[in-house]
């Protein structure tokens, strides 16, 4: 039974309107008491836990296709391995708006080349999530730090989106007049300036 | 047959006690041989001072130094290339020695009887005896404090010293102790000339002079490196009260504190383009390797990361630094 546990996150919109919940299933079985690893949770996020998709697959797919455009390449890369290959000293932060399809904005920040020291760590998030910014990343072992999700960007450094699904690759996002849009085929994103930060909007075709 | 089956049994039940009784008894004699010896001989003393003549030649020892270095202020803003480095560090010995006493003086209610068991399983019986007997005669005696004399001044004032002394007493000591070597009886000088040209012993299955040095090697090589982890594991207060001592006497001297996370250096080049460095901790060292990001005039992110360093030009270095709410600028 999918359980959701959306709680105080900022979580991204759908496609196709409204906002992604966060949908946890203990897949656990009896004899994983043992399991040293603990419970086995699947989690999604969609409109529902049946529907819903990975959330770690869909960073990783989203970072994969930045990747494979070369968006990475220019980057020095660290010489400890992590579990997905060599992390790449990327300065930037990549936060995902938008699902199915997957909409990611990508903001300049030279700190994004060095993982976060712990007391540092909610000033990669703007600030309507410091409270809550520990659940607002998704793990990826490329990166040197994790993959943001919300409706809210820090109001700092320039700005490009991309989506993988509609193969769009990273395109400016000029938001000097204090406003701009993402249109994609069924629906647009409306990005707007609110004092420190970018809020994401939702609008219809 | 019952009978010389009977007979058998009463014999071993009588007989086997004696023989274990008569083993243990040698066992007990080697063991005591050797710690004659050790006592005598001060193998112990030795053991540790060479092991710490072996710590500072040692790479990775210099390195756990400078880790402690990089907590007084991270890779970015100093390095061994800035003036202020050598006195800190010389400063930085010279306030963790108490604490590497303090480790040695505790782990020495297990090292020392761990010393003497290692001789015994490494020492032959004939080569303790024999050892035994050149350690307790006048010349050994003499030949042993003088080596643990000149080693103790060779090393001067180091870390984990059981009995930490000046530099110059450690000078006078060796002196004294060459003084009195130099003064022995001819045929004493020449037992030690004997013993440490690898005389053989008959009841030996090496010379005593070859397990002897044999044993002061692989022990102190394995407690160089019991006293490199201890260093290494250095309770995190005491480090701190380290950087907090060194953070008041070199004030003036050393880079600015800040309370800001330090990225980098950012350098604009000859030709204007601009080159972000950051180190990284990597092979156990704190500056273990650097990466660098180049952006070019033409880069798309040139203006905004010049802007970091306001009136950068070209030759100029700056340290950029990022606050808790992830502002970067030059200012610490």
């Amino acid at each position: 039974m999918w359980s959701d546990q959306t709680g105080a996150r900022d979580m991204p919109w759908l496609g196709k309107g409204g906002r992604a919940h966060w949908y946890l299933m203990d897949k656990s079985k009896p004899w994983d008491f043992m399991n040293p690893r603990g419970a086995e949770i699947e989690k999604r996020w969609g409109s529902s836990g049946r529907s819903g998709t990975s959330p770690y697959d869909d960073a990783e797919r989203a970072m994969e296709f930045l990747a494979g455009l070369g968006f990475l390449k220019p980057w020095p890369i660290y010489p400890s391995e992590t579990a997905e290959g060599r992390m790449v000293a990327f300065p930037y932060r990549v936060t995902i708006v938008a699902i199915q399809p997957t909409v990611a904005i990508v903001r300049f920040d030279l700190a994004g080349t060095i993982e976060d020291p712990i007391p540092f760590g909610r000033g990669a998030y703007p600030p309507s999530q410091y409270q809550t910014y520990p659940d607002q990343g998704l793990g990826w072992g490329k990166t040197p730090n994790r993959i943001m999700f919300g409706t809210h960007v820090v109001n700092r450094g320039s700005l490009l989106w991309f989506c993988p699904e509609a193969n769009i690759g990273p395109t400016p996002l000029d938001v000097s007049s204090g406003r701009a849009e993402i249109a994609l085929k069924d629906f647009r994103l409306g990005v707007e300036r609110k004092g420190d930060e970018l809020e994401v909007t939702w609008r219809g075709r | 047959m019952q009978a010389v089956r009977c007979l058998a049994l009463l014999a071993f039940a009588v007989l086997a006690p004696l023989a274990a009784r008569a083993d243990q008894a040698s066992i007990d004699a080697h063991n005591r041989n050797c710690e004659l010896a050790a006592e005598a001989s001060k193998l112990d003393r030795i053991v540790v001072a060479t092991a710490q003549s072996k710590l500072f030649p040692d790479p990775k020892f210099q390195d756990r130094i400078d880790y402690f270095m990089y907590r007084i202020r991270p890779p970015a803003v100093w390095d061994p290339a800035n003036p202020a480095w050598a006195p800190a560090r010389t400063t930085l010995i010279a306030i963790a020695r108490p604490e590497t006493l303090r480790q040695l003086q505790d782990y020495w209610k297990q090292l020392h009887p761990l010393l003497i068991r290692e001789m015994e399983s490494s020492f032959q019986p004939g080569e303790a005896v024999a050892f035994n007997e050149f350690a307790s005669s006048t010349g050994g005696n003499a030949y042993f404090e003088r080596r643990l004399a000149e080693l103790r001044a060779k090393n001067g004032e180091m870390f984990y010293d059981l009995e930490p002394e000046a530099a110059a007493t450690l000078a006078k000591r060796a002196q004294e102790a060459k003084k009195k070597y130099d003064g022995l009886p001819a045929a004493e000088k020449k037992r030690v000339e004997t013993f440490l040209a690898g005389e053989q012993c008959a009841k030996c299955y090496r010379p005593p002079a070859v397990a002897m040095e044999h044993f002061i090697t692989g022990q102190s090589d394995w407690l160089a490196g019991v006293f490199g982890s201890q260093f290494e594991s250095t309770d995190y207060k005491v480090v701190d009260a380290w950087v907090d001592a060194i953070n008041g006497k070199l004030k003036a001297t050393i880079p600015g504190d800040t309370k800001k996370q330090i990225l980098g250096v950012l350098e604009m080049r000859k030709d204007s383009s601009l080159a972000f460095t950051l180190k990284f901790y990597w092979n156990n060292k704190a500056d273990g390797g650097s990466l660098t990001l180049q952006f070019p005039k033409d880069h798309p992110s040139y203006k905004e990361v010049a802007a970091l360093a306001p009136n950068i030009a070209p030759g100029a270095r700056r340290v950029l630094y990022r606050d808790e709410n992830g502002i970067i600028d030059d200012q610490p």
